[in-house]
């Protein structure tokens, strides 16, 4: 590589000296949509006639089957978009539950954080364009400016890729890689529904459905812009998981930093003005949420200078009575104003350490 | 007694080819904003979202329709919203014509001839029924023009080939193959609240015929001169005449009527003719009660340039007469609203900050009420004025107004029934001069122009034979032809 020195990360050079858990519960206010790869089937008792929305039946298993059944030459069956599942094993079974998926959420907020930290023209810094249409000048150029993005921190792209972490490594061998694992792991929990989980508008009761959520059936029906009748070929149904419903995400962030505070802030903000929106569809104003709780715990490690700051705060310490008890303490915030108090950049080693 | 006028009119698709620019082009139009609007929507006629439908043992007469609901909550959904604005930016804005059926195959009592809208030729292989399309329309004549068909795959977006209409900018577009794009726009459902919902005593209804097809389902056939233009006349095997029409006139919108005086037209024996074999019935729809609104929802924009943001604010609300129709019911005057814009928010990198719509509305009318085209401001460039024009002629709400809007009435003649009955040769024979009808004589078929095609179908229609061949001589006939035409732009702003 030529030009200005290379940007060098080493996210634990000093070892972890603190962990922050960030716990949201969030609310949907109006209903998230993200896509199964494996479409379902709902079925539609007249096919081709008058009437909708009565005698609705959701059928889950064998839906590729089962769409290939028909009525007078119609088929019986029309196919239904599932919501997102995966399968769990409960009592030594294995079950289909649905989920929101960490990595939609986790990608919702990383490409937050960019819009609002990064100028437009630094967005694409860090991906390149598609394959062999840029030139291998181009692509030297692109990883020397990444470097210096980084290097100068300049944008929030410092702040956002050490904490999501980067793969960019266009040119493996020839240049510096810019590689690094995250400091965040994330994870969500679907909250069981307070109501009976059921899909709107399906009368029969559908045995193996993964009913974790309540639901509903989206009818999607484009309008010809010259007949204004339904498009031929336009009409899709998918589930969606409905308004009211509650899932959680938690953050455990290794060595928090100021940046990573502020992304807290930015995100939260965001959120509850509907900014931020997770799933699919957001353009018609789907996964909209509020948090309606949260939590955050900060531990940090004897060998922290913040160890002793905590020490004097007179806060009951997590790490109590656990086997971390003398070696890391924990405290906990109800709110995101309390973490804001805290100077977390006196987080770092302490001197003679 | 001439006829009422026909419940919907076309924007013409314009001489030239839609507007379309790179993203980065678009992007020039003013600097970047980000916020949301907080709308709702007022009926200013009922409002019918169709929900759960529930039908008789038949299945072809609906007992009752019920408003879109999700457990329990009634909505008009983001989707509605969004069309409804997206068609009319692609209209006045004249930008591609999205969402198209793209063709129509010969099919026994729906299609009688097979056509293409836009080169399907691919896919019809594919489905093994290239065969079911006109031999006439396999390898040419598209119904859509050349060059308004989104297109089946995109350019890289940073590429200077990649080039969208300003609806796709606004909206985003998905196409068949390969990557799309995201919008600038998201628009949220609108919450209608329980109280503002009604049958009306069952008084809300709509009229529809007992079959499997709804009545005044759009149909854009090529075997007349209704949604397309005259192409042809030719013989079929049974040496009936066959009406060809060949290139869509426009993008379809309905015009605003009183939906109590249009469905008593309806069911006053006199004016509808009644076929036994479909009778006439009507249907108690549940509504939005007229001068009620929904709740307030918020339309979001993103990266939105600020001409655009003008743009969007006139869209909402396109000056003291343009009003837009949503749902169900439009051809008998459900459907008509009116988005009250209450305030906004714009994001900065510093914080947030009111959007002043209240007083931003106002000064985009009166800017583009100003004769001197300089003076205009930017976002005005992004209009296709004539488009608009043609547009406020249909749009155009006048709550006094008495006009009604009626489908034209099916035939009743025993041997030719049903809304486009045939024609006979001899009355054919009548309605052309001596060269058509030698040509007809010798090759079985002759083209014609516009200007021939309606003089035939004033001919016919002067004889009551099948009057409603041609779409605008059918409305150059209605009764209230010369109201609707002295509607212009200006007074609809």
């Amino acid at each position: 590589m030529t030009g200005s020195q290379p940007f060098q990360y080493k996210p634990y050079e000093q070892g972890v000296l603190g962990t922050l858990s960030v716990k949201w519960e969030l609310e949907l206010i109006t209903p998230l949509m993200i896509r199964a790869t494996h479409p379902s089937a709902t079925m539609q008792s007249m096919p081709k006639k008058k009437g909708r929305g009565t005698h609705v039946e959701i059928a889950w298993e064998n839906a590729d089957e089962k769409r290939k059944e028909k009525i007078n030459g119609h088929e019986k069956y029309s196919q239904l978009t599932d919501f997102n599942y995966s399968f769990e094993v409960q009592n030594h079974q294995v079950v289909p539950t649905y989920h929101v998926p960490a990595s939609s959420i986790r990608g919702t907020l990383r490409n937050a954080a960019i819009k609002f930290l990064v100028e437009m023209d630094d967005r694409r810094a860090f991906s390149l364009k598609i394959k062999d249409s840029q030139t291998m000048e181009e692509v030297k150029a692109q990883i020397i400016k990444a470097h210096d993005i980084l290097r100068e921190q300049r944008d929030g792209w410092h702040d956002i890729l050490t904490l999501f972490g980067s793969a960019f490594d266009p040119l493996p061998g020839e240049t510096p890689p810019l590689t690094w694992a995250g400091r965040m792991r994330l994870d969500t929990a679907v909250h069981p529904s307070s109501t009976s989980s059921t899909i709107d508008c399906v009368d029969t009761p559908v045995s193996t459905y993964p009913g974790t959520i309540r639901g509903h059936v989206m009818v999607r029906n484009p309008i010809d812009r010259v007949s204004m009748a339904s498009r031929e070929g336009g009409l899709h149904f998918s589930l969606e998981m409905s308004q009211g419903e509650k899932f959680g995400i938690n953050m455990r962030i290794l060595n928090p930093c100021a940046g990573d505070i502020r992304m807290l802030n930015i995100w939260r903000e965001d959120i509850s003005e509907g900014y931020i929106r997770f799933g699919g569809l957001t353009s018609q104003g789907r996964g909209r949420v509020k948090i309606v709780k949260e939590n955050y715990q900060l531990y940090v490690s004897r060998s922290s200078s913040m160890y002793p700051i905590f020490e004097a705060m007179k806060k009951p310490d997590l790490a109590k009575d656990t086997l971390m008890e003398g070696i890391w303490r924990g405290m906990a915030f109800m709110t995101i104003t309390e973490l804001n108090k805290l100077d977390i950049n006196l987080l770092k080693q302490t001197e003679g350490e | 007694m001439a006829h009422n006028m026909n419940p919907f009119d076309f924007v013409p698709f314009p001489a030239e080819k839609p507007v379309l620019k790179t993203i980065a082009e678009w992007l020039k139009s003013g600097s970047l904003l980000t916020g949301w609007i907080e709308s709702q929507i007022t009926a200013l006629t009922p409002v019918h979202i169709v929900g759960r439908q529930e039908a008789d043992g038949s299945g072809r007469k609906i007992i009752r329709s019920h408003f879109y609901r999700r457990h329990g909550q009634a909505y008009i959904p983001a989707s509605s919203i969004r069309g409804m604005l997206r068609a009319f930016i692609e209209a006045v804005c004249n930008g591609w014509a999205a969402q198209l059926t793209t063709y129509f195959k010969k099919e026994p009592e729906k299609h009688q001839i097979g056509f293409q809208v836009l080169d399907s030729r691919e896919e019809l292989e594919k489905k093994e029924c290239l065969n079911l399309i006109d031999p006439e329309f396999r390898e040419n004549h598209f119904a859509l023009p050349d060059g308004f068909s989104m297109p089946q795959k995109l350019k890289e977006e940073e590429s200077e080939d990649m080039k969208v209409d300003l609806a796709s900018f606004l909206f985003g577009y998905i196409p068949p193959k390969g990557d799309g794009f995201h919008g600038r726009i998201s628009i949220e459902d609108a919450a209608i609240s329980p109280g503002n919902l009604s049958f009306n005593g069952d008084t809300f209804r709509i009229p529809d015929i007992q079959s499997d097809a709804f009545m005044g389902g759009g149909k854009p056939s090529a075997s007349s001169w209704w949604y397309q233009k005259a192409y042809k006349i030719r013989l079929n095997r049974n040496n009936m005449p066959e009406f060809i029409g060949s290139g869509y006139r426009g993008r379809k919108f309905y015009y605003h009527q009183d939906p109590k005086k249009c469905l008593e037209w309806y069911f006053d024996e006199s004016k509808w003719p009644r076929d036994t074999r479909r009778p006439l019935y009507s249907c108690p729809i549940e509504c939005l009660e007229e001068k009620t609104s929904s709740e307030p929802f918020r339309i979001y924009f993103e990266g939105l340039p600020a001409e655009l943001l003008n743009l969007l604010l006139f869209t909402f609300s396109p000056g003291k007469r343009i009003r837009h129709k949503l749902g169900y019911g439009k051809a008998y005057g459900y459907g008509s609203i009116a988005f009250t814009l209450h305030n906004g928010q714009l994001r900065t990198d510093t914080g947030k900050t009111d959007l002043a719509i209240k007083q931003m509305v106002p000064d985009i009318h009166i800017s583009l009420l100003n004769k001197d085209k300089r003076e205009r401001p930017k976002w005005c460039e992004f209009l296709h004025l004539s488009s608009l024009a043609a547009m406020a002629k249909i749009l155009c709400f006048e709550p006094e107004s008495t006009i009604i809007f009626s489908y034209p009435p099916f035939s009743t003649n025993a041997q030719f029934p049903g809304f486009l009955p045939s024609v006979r040769r001899g009355k054919l024979n009548a309605a052309l001069i001596a060269q058509q009808k030698n040509a007809l004589d010798q090759d079985n078929e002759f083209l014609i122009d516009d200007a021939g095609a309606k003089l035939i179908a004033k001919k016919l229609a002067s004889k009551n034979v099948r009057p409603a061949l041609h779409f605008e001589v059918y409305r150059e006939t209605s009764k209230d032809y010369l109201t609707i035409e002295k509607r212009t732009l200006e007074n609809a702003l």
